[in-house]
């Protein structure tokens, strides 16, 4: 009869071999076992995804693995949630992202994307081509608390800025914070327009957005 | 052909899928494909030995890929399926020979041979930067002096985040400002006294109406110029480029080029040559781009790059690339799309601005020099891309490439050569092709954009310094030495 430490340990071994369906049969067997759900999470499925976003970084494994891991979290999350303590969140935070509008550019977005699910994160994924309205709106929608926005060619970067004035516009300014990043961006841009935080990268941006929700190491 | 409102009409009414199901299976097919072929097998110690047949296989797992599971309209997230015949007969009608420009400016640009020592190379100069007005050049002396040498065919050009003091966003501007940078270059050719140079569009912005907005015999792009139409990675194709390419067609436009073709979601260098052959089949398909990057396998996204396309010498690859024989893989690739398509290719030379931070030193143009011996022999075209450069940097590669073709070298020679160049001259060195993009400048510090190019050139006196005169001459006797037929 496994204990509670084998499931732990296979279910993040299967996290790591990005085994969608190994992950929810374990997931399933652990919690008819009555494993403890939080366990699972904090010991199992956040480190295993946050590991595969390391290997991913050091170029050892690459975005399919990434998106295969992230599936089979996202799949063993939906069996645990009914299981969890009262007020216990899985996720981080919320976010919403994508490329602003009249940009089709989308590869850096999905790159943070990824990683920023592999630290646990629930991102809302709004594809290229967004406008500011439709940003602030699934901001509004989800409740999300920050906005990411991504641009890829200096034509398309002012609409960053036009982001975050419809945040104040619809009095959102410190509720919804938002994020700013792509090729044509950088620090002194993201100051000039008042954004919260700039991402230079992938690993960057994580950083920002877990010092603008107060998440510490 | 398959005609581009056909192609339309597929955007229109092909499979929906959302993206990331499309990725995916891309990813699936890929692995698949690859086994089917037997892909994955050990290169030969000589890059050049890649069989006909191995080759046949990639291209044919190409054409697999485009006909089992299709491009990706991001515009419209539907699949766009071909079927063998449409891929076959489309790559048999690639055109093996364009004509550019206008006036003594004309140019026959036409596919290139392996091992070719008859034709030249054409050299395609670029921008495909941002510019700001605040660069200590403006961008028409830059341009002028790119294209003062009679060898430039031609120029792409740049975009701008501000034009005339107006911030470009919005409908009118973005259409303002793609009719003002093609003017500014067309500008600075004019000043160059090549009026008729053919201009290559860098689009502002990927939307329909602003990609024909400088579209305008008279002011903007004429005929005999062209545009950049690049595959997003992935195979992801936008409507609004197959929109522009439509309205191109009709116009007659006589150049359009595709930079793209790699992917983010393969895992293995062998996925990546089965997308770079897809793609491009795929921009010539549903774009008409007729001159494209020459192939390539791309390594999966965040992998240990072996930096095969700009770092040239064969030893250095070699080194870095531990996983795989990337050189190879490359050349099969490349032999690939040359035995099966009439396809005009275009290789970067190493070296140029967007990955330099000096331009002066022996190793630097010995660096250079090897990247010309290779795509001279490869059998591409030249492409020097942005943000500027000095004509010095264009014109060394030229009189390399001519010295290559005089001296009738093969591939093994330049396999030799340039391991014999990287063992002397060359060890510990190389980590410098390895820096950031120098294009990003244009944002960050626009003021210090030029700052290697105006160590090697004074652009406004046209004066070369004296020490990379002092470099280049010692260069070229040393290489001289080494048995290439360089001229006075």
């Amino acid at each position: 009869m496994p204990d509670d430490l084998d499931y732990v340990r296979k279910l993040k071994e299967a996290v790591r071999n990005f085994d969608e369906d190994g992950v929810k049969m374990i997931t399933e067997e652990a919690v008819r076992a009555g494993v403890d759900s939080s366990r699972l999470i904090d010991e199992a499925l956040v480190p295993g995804v946050r590991e595969v976003g390391e290997r991913f970084e050091r170029g050892e494994v690459f975005l399919p693995h990434m998106v295969m891991a992230s599936d089979a979290v996202d799949a063993a999350v939906k069996i645990i949630e009914p299981h969890l303590p009262k007020g216990k969140e899985v996720k981080k935070g919320r976010i919403v992202m994508g490329t602003v509008e009249g940009d089709l550019h989308d590869l850096g977005k999905n790159v943070v994307i990824m990683m920023l699910k592999a630290n646990g994160f629930e991102v809302f994924d709004l594809g290229r081509d967004v406008s500011a309205e439709t940003f602030v709106q699934k901001a509004k929608d989800v409740g999300a608390q920050i906005i990411g926005a991504s641009s890829l060619m200096s034509t398309t970067r002012p609409y960053q800025r036009e982001i975050i004035q419809e945040v104040e516009r619809q009095g959102l300014k410190g509720k919804v914070k938002v994020i700013v990043g792509g090729g044509p961006v950088n620090l002194e841009w993201a100051k000039a327009i008042g954004a919260d935080g700039y991402g230079r990268d992938a690993s960057e941006a994580v950083r920002e957005v877990r010092r603008l929700l107060g998440i510490e190491d | 052909m398959i005609n581009l409102l056909e192609v339309a009409e597929r955007i229109r009414t092909g499979q929906k899928m959302d993206t990331k199901s499309y990725d995916m299976g891309l990813f699936r097919k890929t692995q698949e494909l690859t086994k089917k072929y037997n892909l994955n097998q050990p290169g030969k110690p000589e890059f050049w030995e890649v069989d006909n047949a191995y080759a046949d296989a990639v291209f044919q797992a190409g054409v697999d890929f485009l006909t089992e599971w299709g491009a990706y309209c991001v515009t419209t997230e539907r699949v766009i399926k071909f079927t063998e015949d449409e891929v076959r007969r489309a790559a048999r009608e690639i055109p093996s020979q364009i004509v550019v420009g206008e006036g003594s400016d004309t140019r026959t640009i036409k596919k290139r041979e392996i091992e070719d020592t008859q034709n030249r190379p054409n050299i395609v100069v670029a921008g495909h930067s941002a510019w700001s007005d605040e660069v200590p050049v403006p961008i028409h002396i830059a341009v002028r002096e790119m294209v003062s040498d009679e060898r430039v065919d031609v120029i792409q050009g740049y975009m701008y985040a501000e034009t005339d003091k107006y911030e470009i966003s919005g409908p009118t501007h973005w259409a303002y400002a793609a009719r003002r940078a093609v003017e500014r270059v067309r500008n600075g050719c004019t000043q160059a006294g090549r009026p008729g140079l053919c201009v290559v569009q860098y689009p502002t912005l990927t939307r329909a109406f602003a990609l024909v907005a400088a579209m305008d015999p008279y002011r903007g792009l004429r005929p005999t110029d062209g545009t950049m139409f690049s595959i997003q990675p992935d195979l992801h194709v936008d409507a609004d480029y197959v929109a522009a390419s439509y309205v191109y067609e009709e116009y007659g436009l006589a150049y359009k080029e595709n930079q793209g073709g790699g992917s983010n979601f393969i895992a293995d260098i062998y996925g990546g040559m089965i997308i770079s052959i897809a793609s491009r089949l795929a921009a010539w398909m549903c774009y008409r781009d007729n001159v494209q990057g020459g192939g390539g396998a791309a390594e999966p996204r965040g992998a240990q790059r072996d930096w095969g396309g700009v770092a040239p010498a064969s030893e250095l690859v070699a080194e870095r690339a531990k996983k795989y024989d990337a050189m190879w893989l490359n050349f099969a690739v490349y032999k690939a799309l040359h035995r099966n398509t009439g396809l005009i290719t275009k290789a970067n030379i190493w070296g140029c601005h967007e990955m330099a931070v000096e331009q002066l030193s022996d190793e630097f143009l010995l660096m250079q020099a090897i990247s010309a011996m290779r795509e001279t022999l490869w059998g591409n075209h030249f492409h020097f891309a942005g943000s500027a450069n000095p004509p010095t940097v264009i014109r060394w590669p030229i009189d390399v490439s001519d010295a290559v073709m005089r001296s009738k070298l093969k591939l093994s020679d330049y396999q030799e050569l340039s391991s014999r160049i990287t063992r002397e001259k060359l060890q510990g060195w190389q980590d410098l092709s390895r820096v950031k993009d120098q294009r990003m400048k244009a944002y960050e510090s626009p003021k210090q954009l030029l700052d290697t190019q105006l160590n090697v050139y004074d652009f406004f006196k046209q004066k070369i310094s004296e020490k990379y005169l002092e470099n280049e001459k010692k260069v070229r006797s040393y290489l001289k030495d080494l048995g290439l037929d360089f001229r006075a």
